[in-house]
């Protein structure tokens, strides 16, 4: 099937009636539903189990929102900010209980507990990237593994034919392609910008 | 007789929930173990494993399983609490520095998730279908309602009905899973389940009530924060939305949201509602959460374990602090 951008919207469209919750405003679902990237794990999954692929987009809304609370509170910050910061983390929680309870609901135990260390390996993976220092082609690799974890994940869970080889590369030159709305490659690195865009412009030929 | 020395003879099982705690966490990557084992030594009243343990006697306990969903239902309260420590802005918990104060607000995020995920896996085992739907559904519930309080902060307009549900939401519904999960893993019968998870909400709710009136007549010591913190933070609990049948006091309340820069005025309704009736009748409402409490364990066997639900339910209904 061809994927078109009419494609992407209605699912984004979908997914959002679906699961977003009602009170949180629709800015911090578009700073993390990031429509090209999500895309290719719904479509992944969503070829094989659409419960599965529900889940792990719930699951990726909340990795991805609880990369946007800051990093330090400020003690200058107004109230507003403040409490758009606490709905992040309490938005990331929801999501990711929902990905928990679709999972459950669906008896598709099997499934969680194969997704369950990915998820355990993103988050280790952010909290090395925070602590170490990693040269830029090294930081990239890693961030690169964030954003590709969930989709590794799909394809071993669904014994996907040479996936490293085949699909893997293209999937990440995506990422690279998008690299400006993803928070590791902008907000959180700890290289100095321009270093790491030649190392991105290196990557994606 | 205080609660550790009516739960003395579980010592052995407790230790074995926080060796087991430390054994899961001290494997774990580099970062995440410091952060896990930081928020370990905090410790804590440890008072989810309990109702596991306790309830798990009513059927076959199957030890394996039921010190696994103890340690999990704990792991699972630690990892909220590493990310409730970021909402509130806190630096300490019960004397350590919290892991965002002692790190960042991010390895805090990421250690809490990872610990969630980590902790699903430890369910793995005897009736984990049915464990994992009462999980996931009661963590569920829990963020629903940790998003609605804070929607609801500096909202007049909150009914009864409103703190019921949120309360539920916030301390009853862990409560309530916790005796029924130890009920499930060990096998007991549909009613037993039932009635012991009836139990552990109706506690659940009872202590909430006393907290919220603990929050206005203990003292800041006691408290290990300001008194009248839950108002001064926009928040309303049971007293003061009982004290609203004054109208002078609802409208200050009422001044004091539009405006929270307006301290010596919310700090003047605390004292009102200190020395007020509203106290007493709270207390009625968590006296009758606990009579229901009791009313659970009438039809369940004779046993130490009841016993001692009964005593938890005594020591809830005197607690001081």
């Amino acid at each position: 099937m061809k994927v078109n951008a009419q494609h992407i919207d209605n699912f984004k469209e979908n997914f959002l009636k679906q699961y977003k919750h009602p009170y949180i405003s629709n800015d911090i679902y578009e700073k993390v539903f990031i429509e090209e990237y999500m895309y290719l794990i719904y479509e992944a999954a969503n070829n094989y189990n659409q419960v599965i692929a529900d889940a792990l987009i719930n699951m990726q809304i909340s990795l991805n929102v609880h990369d946007l609370v800051d990093q330090h509170f400020s003690d200058q910050a107004s109230s507003g900010h403040l409490k758009q910061n606490q709905l992040k983390v309490l938005l990331g929680d929801y999501h990711s209980s929902l990905f928990y309870k679709l999972l459950s609901n669906e008896r598709l135990t099997e499934a969680l507990y194969h997704f369950l260390p990915y998820i355990k390996q993103i988050n280790e993976m952010k909290v090395d990237l925070l602590h170490n220092d990693f040269p830029p082609n090294k930081w990239v690799d890693n961030v690169l593994l964030v954003y590709t974890n969930l989709l590794k994940g799909i394809a071993s869970y669904y014994n996907i034919a040479r996936f490293e080889e085949l699909w893997l590369p293209k999937v990440e030159s995506k990422i690279l392609n998008i690299y400006k709305q993803l928070p590791w490659f902008i907000e959180l690195k700890n290289h100095d910008q321009s270093q790491l865009e030649k190392v991105i412009e290196l990557r994606k030929q | 007789m205080k609660l550790a020395t009516t739960i003395k003879y579980m010592n052995d099982d407790i230790n074995e929930i926080e060796n087991r705690m430390k054994e899961i966490t001290g494997k774990e990557h580099t970062m995440i173990r410091a952060a896990s084992n930081h928020l370990l030594q905090a410790g804590g009243k440890r008072i989810r494993p309990i109702f596991v343990l306790l309830s798990s006697q009513f059927g076959k306990p199957e030890t394996k399983q039921v010190i696994n969903v103890a340690v999990a239902l704990e792991l699972i309260h630690m990892a909220s609490l590493v990310h409730d420590d970021v909402i509130d802005f806190s630096d300490t918990r019960r004397g350590h520095p919290t892991v965002n104060s002692k790190w960042d607000n991010l390895t805090a995020m990421y250690t809490g998730d990872f610990l969630f995920a980590r902790t699903l896996e430890l369910v793995k085992g005897k009736n984990e279908q049915q464990i994992h739907n009462v999980i996931s559904e009661t963590i569920n519930q829990v963020c629903i309602g940790e998003i609605e309080q804070l929607r609801d902060k500096y909202d007049i307009n909150q009914s009864l009905f409103n703190y019921f549900r949120r309360i539920k939401r916030k301390t009853a519904l862990l409560i309530a899973t916790s005796s029924k999960l130890g009920a499930i893993a060990a096998d007991c019968d549909q009613e037993t389940i039932e009635r012991l998870e009836l139990y552990g909400y109706y506690i659940g709710m009872s202590y909430q009530i006393i907290d919220d009136i603990l929050d206005f007549t203990s003292s800041e010591k006691e408290l290990g924060k300001p008194v009248g913190s839950d108002l001064l933070n926009g928040n309303l609990t049971l007293p003061t939305i009982l004290a609203f049948n004054d109208d002078g006091l609802y409208r200050d309340v009422e001044q004091f949201f539009e405006n929270p820069d307006q301290e010596e005025l919310a700090q003047e309704v605390i004292q009102k509602i200190k020395h007020s009736d509203v106290i007493e009748d709270a207390f009625q409402y968590s006296q009758t959460y606990l009579r229901k409490a009791l009313q659970q364990l009438d039809a369940l066997p004779n046993n130490k374990s009841k016993r001692t639900l009964q005593k938890i339910a005594g020591y809830l209904g005197k607690r001081k602090f």
